[in-house]
């Protein structure tokens, strides 16, 4: 049998073979074993057979050889031939048209025909087989149109020349469409329609056009759960609304349709129409879009002042911007227009303010400001005239403060088009005025005006009218910003008046107002950096006093708006050289030790904002020169009656010193500073560093306060003198020393973590071992270990952890070993929490060795022994064991933590139990939530008992107020977090429960009480449908 | 106006006009109100030796409080002996969030209910341990007819916020409501409001108005 | 004995028992049962739990019949020679039903071992649904719903002879049914009177008179004439929604026994007048109100019509019926309660009265022959007095002179269920070994804490 035969036999019992005969021909074509003309000839017999079935299946052979073939296998003119073949069929017998179509498809696929060919088949198509509706099933029409949409893409010329000779083409050309209903089809008819639509010209046509889209609107189309094709509404919708919004040809229909349309009470259909809308605007063109606007607002403003739902209110009011970004595009006749209406009722609606209207009408105006300078300009000056003489009438205040938010949205809105004194314009390029770039703002004319409202405002207005005083700073701050606005003068009054908020104003409630009009002033910096200098600066300084010794207080919230304002780095400069100098008179008058530690602080603050103004040459840095080593000789130098013998104060000279001298480089902090930690008492090698001398004052032993800092500031490869062992040995001794405050004994042991981390050559490490106390090196000694010996062995330990060093690992496991003894075991246990508490001086800035995987070491190695041996320790010491696993975990990120949580989350549990441990409990808590929040399902089996727990955890007898709140909160996620069907069985018990932790003595505590419980009555519900 | 709701463009007050607690020194938001007349920008560097800015040593007794910021450490809460009565302002913090039915907006920014209106009668005698709450709220409009729905909204909120020790009575203001008379006696009503709570459409209605109220953070 | 010519001694309330275990939801209502040691609690979590009386332990409950909380439930008179109980049920879900179980096992002795064994999975974890159901007589059978109000069922009541079932609904309508035999009721007579809730009805110890009490004010009464149940009878004296209405016993009880010591004739004779007019009255009514007050109601027989003053005064429908009543506010106890009073339960066995509320008192009355109306009463109760001669003006009496009546407090308790209110009260008979008498009597409350608590008074 030949395939053709093949195909036709098996074509209705097996589809597979009958392609396998298809695909062979194919393969022949290929190897030039069959002549595409015995082909043809072997179709030909059947196309003649009277059964259309037949007919039908020979087409359908030859189709499948065609989409067989590889492109190029046949010539220019073989492919014109089979064209022509075909689309005489289509002339011939239109049933078989879809067959032909999907031949032709896969004609095309192989090469183009001529282009004249597309002409024949396209008229041919529309004479002989319209409407397309005729054929019955989806597949078949779908590679009609999969040809069509194919004719337009690639031989769009000659089909537009088509339209252009002929009247009638298009009408025909559209209704052959007609009643299409399958969203696939629907698909390709969008996008077949969309390019006469948008390219040809079709004024005679358009309303037909339009019909034939807008029938299909609005789309409700649901697609199947499992939709193959995966066609969404949205997509239909995408592609009707290009279609509408294709040409303003279409205008006349489009908008009375649509604006009928937005009647409809579906707010789906609703908000259809708009984005329709939103579309047409942006795609016809400032002409067609004068000619509607004003109808466009009327329909769209309902939608905007009397909101039904937010977004669709959205959508309306980005439509209503859209128009005027169009019509500013086009003549400013037409923008008037169009925004002369919208002032109107914009101006009718501030009578009322402050109302959701009112406010709607402030949000239209603010969007249409932002739309062009234009529109801006035109707002300003049809709504502030009005604005002003409403609030010049207003009677109350909250008026006065609906009607100051308008303006401050038209502010707002003229800071977007014409800029901010810093910004560098980016805003013009995207708001073309095809009107000169330089148009007057007419901000500038009225700027005078709302200035004076404002400041006059802020006066007169009592301080408990928050929100009025609130809404005028905004304002201001705004104001402020505007480019070429206000003039220096203008803004050193705005200044002034901050200035005077921030200062001498009384304090009222939160002080909310005073907050802002700091950060207002910290704006006005930023814009205006001289004029804070110049204007504000005075006045602070003026209030600062020299020293406190009249014990005031106010100076904290002064040095506070210093610190604020360093933020700006033009002013940082300014900020650091006076509060120097108020720090030395104040040290020179003796002030107490308070105010110099809030001048230090203030420095620090400032400091810390702007780490790179730090930064000096490799021979010199003034902020070191200037600041840092006069403190630091004041410091060392200091008398016993000084404020600088504070402890505070000297921490805060340390912490000044590390922040400056961290910036600098290696060879700045090697030539100067390199000695600095323990050199600069003008110490040679030989000479012993002052804390460490045997006969040492606590004064000198408290300079440690300072060197820790300044040890942690230096980069590793500095040489410190002296060499680590004398250091580590001094260091040591001041801690195990009776006579050291607890305090100082802090920092040694800090430093001591600090040297052996940075400064302590991988290959000494052993020293370090032997560093540890002996009763620490012996296991069966560790009872007689005393808490500086665990002081020293932990500081040692962190050190190396810190760095990872191959040592730590049995460093670490004899502290573990620790746990199990009676009396040493809870000091022990405490330790742990040691390691990980965040740490201000042992970090990568202090150029410390931090190991990326240390935490999850010292985590295997804890939890793998605790685990382990938790189970058969004594119940003496079985607190021991989760005290010391909660000092790690608490500090644990939930990634390390995950892979353990099963073995641990009964040990968690259990240190629920723990009495007196209430920090242990906390944490405990605050894992058990981040273990609900993650991954809640390990819970699940535990319900029970997690929930008992952290009830009795709500009970103010033995909980303080932390635990007690913590562990409601994270009662509250049980519900949300576990299977309802788990947590229901609770349900009723808990908010019986809760109504004790209810009426909890303290307020924080009653609040998450009360969130905890509605969560749990919220699972009402849920319980009652499964009864 | 939208004729399908009672007042479709009522006031709004502003969130900042709505009476706040005034925040106490001892919290540890970042902006607070302080004696020093700061804001407590400076805490973090300051080290008060006592909670020294050192890593807490876990070797000196007393064991300090875990001051890791993550978990509020006890100073949040101050001393624990310090009672923290229930008292208006709390009444109000617990009902102002309150969503009306009918606007995106809470019952305190429409002055359904206002701090003045809101009092704590404390136990009648030594021997009785129960307090009463009155609150009178004021609906938008004298003809509102969701202001039952508003009442119960609030007596609902109040029954599972407050402990029992508290009675509750909701009524409206005195002349504020055509119909005042009538929903005060029905939100008077044990029985009426028990049954309501488990019907299960009004309680739609109320869960929605009190979503608002408790969002837990994680 | 004599102890009433003393100004009224102070009683207290003494805690008995708390019934075991709780419900973890509101508790509404408490039943006791008429024969047996039993006690049926109708609480929110649409559960009634019966309880032992031998030993205040949950015997069995009665759960999956209703769609939303039990408000009340009333069991069935008369049945003890059927040897079966039955109990009826109202709830928020608008049904009422009927449900039956075997007496088998629960009198006597044995039986507490029966009861001890029916313990068993009588879960203590309080969540509902748990009543242990493990064999035949343990269960409750849900014999039939009765569909008909349009919404929540407040309060159930069978008449005396246990034929007729009252229900009355926020609906504004009283039901009465009737059991035609197995099971099959029968919808009698449905009174639209009121104009809100009813909130409770009661029956007449005697006779077939229905009393329903309102969200509208007020009361009402309702008998059968001629097959069809009419009002015949309005109470207007509260001021605010009437909770509870009771009727007292067949006989006044508490009274008669009082002997005077000094009594002389003449008093006798006015109290002997006294006993005479409450004979011929009937059963007295006792109702209690959010407006605070419990009223004492009694009719003016018919065979002395007269005109009424202020006191009941009746719409002229009802003047013209020939079966109307005239009732009238005999007296008002002591004001005692700060909120809405719930409940009011009469004592059959000593006439004394019970009341409590939503201030979670409890508070005890007895009634006792005022000295003279010179005499001096008690200070708390001298508005009463005042009262109840207003009345006496009008009572058709005031030829003869007749003995007075006057009520006092002779308990009070506050916070008797912690901080919470208290539902409802009812004294019910004393079955646990302590008890002091074979009708030794105990209160029991019921209460917003889920507990049911028993109390006796010393």
């Amino acid at each position: 049998m030949s395939d053709v035969e093949l195909y036709i036999f098996n074509y209705d019992k097996d589809k597979e073979e009958a392609a396998k005969a298809a695909k062979n021909t194919a393969r022949r074509l290929v190897e030039k074993d069959v002549k595409l003309l015995s082909l043809i000839e072997s179709i030909g017999q059947y196309l003649n057979s009277d059964e259309a079935a037949k007919r039908t299946k020979a087409l359908s052979y030859l189709a499948e050889v065609l989409e067989a073939l590889p492109p190029k296998t046949l010539t220019g003119q073989q492919r014109n031939l089979l064209c022509d073949f075909l689309v005489s069929r289509i002339a011939d017998e239109s049933e078989t048209l879809p067959i032909c179509a999907r031949a032709l498809l896969a004609l095309d696929d192989l090469g183009p025909w001529e282009t004249e060919k597309s002409v024949t088949m396209m008229t041919n198509i529309l004479e002989n087989t319209h409407p397309l509706s005729q054929y019955k099933l989806q597949s078949q029409r779908y590679p009609v149109l999969n040809l069509i949409d194919r004719l337009l893409a690639k031989y769009r010329k000659v089909l537009h020349e088509l339209h252009d000779a002929s009247q009638e083409f298009m009408s025909r050309f559209v209704s052959y469409f007609d009643a299409e209903k399958d969203p696939r089809n629907l698909m390709l008819v969008f996008s077949i329609l969309l390019v006469p639509m948008t390219e040809w010209d079709i004024h005679s046509h358009a309303q037909e056009l339009f019909d034939a889209v807008f029938n299909y609107f609005p789309i409700t189309f649901r697609p199947p759960p499992n939709d193959p094709y995966g066609i969404t509404a949205q997509d239909l919708k995408d592609r009707l609304r290009h279609c509408i919004a294709a040409s303003a040809d279409l205008a006349p229909y489009a908008f009375p349709a649509l604006l009928d349309k937005l009647d409809s009470t579906s707010m789906n259909t609703k908000r259809d129409v708009l984005q329709a809308l939103s579309s047409c605007v942006e795609n016809y063109g400032p002409h067609t879009i004068s000619l509607y606007s004003v109808t466009l607002w009327d329909a769209l403003k309902f939608e905007v002042l009397q909101v039904q739902d937010d977004d669709l209110a959205q959508e309306a009011l980005s439509g209503l911007t859209n128009i005027a970004t169009q019509l500013s595009k086009g003549s400013t006749g037409a923008l008037t227009v169009y925004l002369k209406p919208i002032a109107k009722e914009a101006n009718e609606h501030l009578e009322d303010a402050p109302t959701k209207q009112s406010q709607a009408a402030a949000q239209i105006l603010e969007n249409i400001s932002a739309s062009s300078t234009a529109s801006s300009n035109f707002i300003f000056g049809a709504v502030l005239p009005t604005l002003f003489a409403l609030y010049g009438s207003a009677d109350t205040t909250a008026k006065r403060r609906g009607l100051i938010e308008v303006l401050n949205g038209l502010i707002r809105a003229n800071l977007r088009v014409y800029g901010e004194w810093r910004s560098i314009d980016t805003r013009e390029s995207l708001v073309t005025d095809n009107s000169d770039q330089q148009t007057l703002n007419s901000l500038s004319t009225f700027s005078s005006q709302v200035l004076d409202v404002l400041l006059q405002g802020l006066h007169s207005t009592p301080i408990k009218e928050v929100s009025y005083r609130l809404v005028a700073l905004d304002t201001l701050a705004n104001l402020t910003k505007a480019r070429n606005i206000l003039n220096d003068e203008d803004v050193s009054r705005v200044i002034s008046l901050l200035d005077d908020i921030v200062l001498n104003e009384e304090s009222y409630g939160n002080d909310d107002v005073k907050t802002a009009a700091m950060n207002s002033l910290v704006s006005v910096a930023q814009q205006k950096p001289q004029l804070i200098i110049d204007k504000a600066f005075p006045t602070f300084m003026a209030k600062l006093p020299d020293s406190d010794r009249n014990d005031t207080v106010e100076y904290v919230g002064i040095l506070e708006a210093f610190a604020q304002m360093s933020k700006e780095p033009k002013v940082f400069q300014t900020i650091m050289v006076r509060l120097r100098n108020k720090l030395y008179d104040a040290i020179k008058l003796q002030a107490s030790p308070q105010f110099i530690q809030a001048v230090l602080a203030a420095m620090i603050f400032a400091v810390k904002q702007n780490p790179t103004a730090l930064v000096g040459t490799s021979t010199e840095c003034s902020y070191y020169e200037e600041l840092v080593r006069p403190l630091i000789q004041m410091a060392t130098s200091a008398i016993s009656s000084s404020p600088l013998t504070d402890p505070g104060v000297v921490e805060l000279i340390g912490k000044l010193s590390n922040a400056v001298i961290q910036q600098q480089n290696l060879e700045f902090q090697a030539s100067t500073t390199g000695h600095l930690p323990y050199g600069l008492w003008g110490g040679t090698e030989s000479e012993l560093f002052p804390s460490f001398a045997p006969n040492a004052s606590p004064q000198q032993v408290q300079l440690l306060l300072i060197s820790t800092h300044l040890l942690a500031a230096l980069r590793r490869d500095i040489e410190i003198r002296p060499e680590y062992q004398e250091l580590l040995t001094n260091l040591k001794r001041v801690v195990q020393s009776s006579q050291t405050s607890s305090i100082v004994k802090q920092t040694a042991v800090q430093q001591i973590s600090l040297v052996i981390n940075k400064f302590v050559p991988r290959d000494k490490l052993s020293f370090v071992v032997d560093l540890t106390p002996s009763s620490l090196r012996e296991s069966e000694n560790i009872t007689s270990a005393n808490n500086d010996d665990f002081r020293i062995a932990f500081a040692a330990t962190k050190g190396l952890l810190l760095r990872n060093a191959p040592v730590v690992t049995e460093m670490v496991q004899r502290l573990l070993e620790a746990l199990s003894a009676t009396s040493a075991g809870l000091t022990a246990a405490r330790g742990f929490a040691m390691f990980l508490q965040p740490d201000e001086l042992l970090t990568k800035e202090n150029y410390c060795v931090i190991s990326p995987l240390y935490r999850q070491k010292l985590f295997q190695l804890a939890t793998s022994t605790i685990t382990t041996q938790f189970p058969s320790a004594s119940s003496a010491v079985k607190r021991n064991y989760l005290i010391a696993l909660s000092g790690i975990l608490r500090y644990l990120p939930y990634t390390v933590i995950e892979p353990q949580l099963s073995p641990l989350t009964p040990l968690l549990l259990q240190m629920l139990d723990l009495s007196g441990e209430t920090d242990v409990k906390a944490a405990a808590i605050d894992i058990l939530i981040t273990v609900l929040v993650q991954q809640p399902e390990p819970l699940e089996e535990h319900a029970s008992s997690v929930i008992s727990r952290l009830l009795n955890a709500t009970t103010a007898d033995s909980n303080p107020p932390n635990v007690r709140s913590r562990a409601l909160h994270c009662l509250a996620l049980v519900p949300k977090k576990l299977k309802t069907e788990v947590v229901i069985p609770f349900r009723r018990q808990v908010v019986k429960r809760l109504t004790e932790a209810l009426d909890d003595r303290k307020r924080a505590v009653r609040i998450e009480a009360v969130k905890c419980r509605s969560q749990w009555i919220e699972l009402d519900e849920a319980g009652d449908d499964e009864e | 106006m939208d004729p399908d709701k009672d007042n479709a463009n009522p006031t709004i007050i502003n969130p900042s006009d709505l009476p706040t607690r005034r925040r106490q020194s001892d919290n540890i938001s970042s902006i607070k109100r302080r004696t020093d007349g700061g804001t407590g920008l400076f805490d973090g560097l300051i080290p008060a030796i006592a909670r020294s800015s050192h890593a807490y040593d876990p070797f000196a007794a007393p064991l300090p409080v875990d001051s890791d910021a993550s978990s509020p450490s006890s100073s949040d809460f101050g001393d624990d002996d310090v009672l923290e009565e229930i008292d208006e302002q709390e009444i109000y913090d617990l009902i102002a969030p309150i969503s009306d039915p009918e606007h995106p907006l809470t019952l305190g920014s429409l002055a359904v209910v206002n701090l003045p209106d809101i009092h704590i009668v404390p136990p009648a005698s030594t021997a009785s341990r129960i307090s009463t709450v009155r609150v009178l709220i004021t609906p938008t409009i004298t003809h509102c007819s969701l202001a039952t729905v508003i009442g119960l909204g609030v007596r609902v909120r109040l029954e599972q916020a407050l402990p029992p020790r508290f009675r509750i009575d909701v009524r409206i203001k005195e002349g504020t409501h055509s119909t005042a008379d009538q929903v005060n006696k029905q939100l008077g009503d044990k029985e009426r409001v028990a049954a309501a709570l488990e019907n299960g459409t009004l309680m739609g209605v109320i869960r929605k108005m009190l979503e608002g109220c408790d969002n837990v953070n994680e | 004995m004599s102890s009433l010519s003393l100004p009224s001694p102070q009683q207290t309330i003494k805690p008995l028992a708390t019934l075991n275990p709780p419900s973890t939801a509101r508790t509404w209502h408490t039943a006791p049962h008429p024969y047996l040691p039993l006690a049926a609690t109708s609480s929110s979590d649409k559960t009634v739990r019966i309880y032992s009386l031998l030993d205040f332990r949950l015997h069995s409950s009665v759960s999956g019949g209703h769609k939303r909380s039990i408000r009340t439930s009333a069991w069935k008179p008369g049945t003890k020679s059927a040897g079966e109980s039955v109990l009826a049920t109202g709830s928020f879900d608008a049904s009422a039903g009927i449900w039956r179980r075997w007496d088998g096992g629960v009198k006597g002795m044995k039986e507490e071992q029966d009861f001890t064994g029916g313990f068993a999975g009588g879960g203590d974890d309080g969540l509902e649904g748990d009543g242990d159901g493990d064999d035949e007589d343990e269960e409750w059978r849900f014999a039939v719903v009765l569909d008909g109000h349009e919404s929540e069922i407040k309060s159930v009541a069978w008449s005396a002879g246990g034929q007729y079932l009252a229900t009355c609904s926020r609906d504004k309508s009283v039901w009465v049914w009737e059991e035609m035999e197995d099971d099959n009721f029968e919808t009698v007579a449905v009174m639209q009177e009121h104009e809100g809730d009813v909130k409770c009805v009661a029956w007449h110890p005697t006779e077939e008179l229905l009393a329903s009490g309102s969200y509208d004010d007020t009361i009402r009464l309702y008998k059968e004439d001629l097959d069809d149940w009419t009002c015949v009878a309005i109470m207007n004296g509260h001021d605010a929604t009437v909770w509870w209405v009771e009727f007292e016993s067949e006989k006044v009880v508490g009274l008669e026994n009082q002997e005077e010591v000094d009594g002389t004739d003449d008093m006798k004779e006015q109290r002997k007048i006294w006993l005479e007019r409450r004979e011929n009255a009937g059963a007295r009514l006792i109702s209690c109100s959010d407006d605070l007050s419990i009223r004492i109601w009694r009719r003016i027989p018919r065979e002395r019509p007269d005109v009424p003053t202020g006191q009941g005064r009746m719409p002229s429908i009802l003047r013209s019926n020939s079966i109307e009543e005239e009732w009238v506010e005999e007296a008002r106890l002591p004001q005692r309660h700060e909120r809405s009073v719930y409940t009011v339960s009469w004592s059959r066995k000593t006439g004394m009265v019970v009341s409590t509320g939503s201030d979670g008192k409890v508070v005890v009355y007895k009634e006792r022959w005022k000295q003279s109306s010179s005499s001096a009463g008690p200070t708390d109760d001298n508005g009463d007095r005042a009262m109840s001669e207003g009345r006496n003006a009008s009572n058709g009496h005031n030829n003869t002179t007749i003995a007075e009546t006057e009520w006092i407090v002779v308990a009070e308790m506050s916070d008797a269920h912690d901080v919470f209110e208290v539902n409802h009260v009812c004294w019910a008979p004393r079955w646990d070994k302590g008890r002091r008498s074979e009708d030794e009597e105990m209160i029991m409350t019921t209460g917003d804490d889920g507990e049911v608590k028993a109390w006796i008074l010393e």
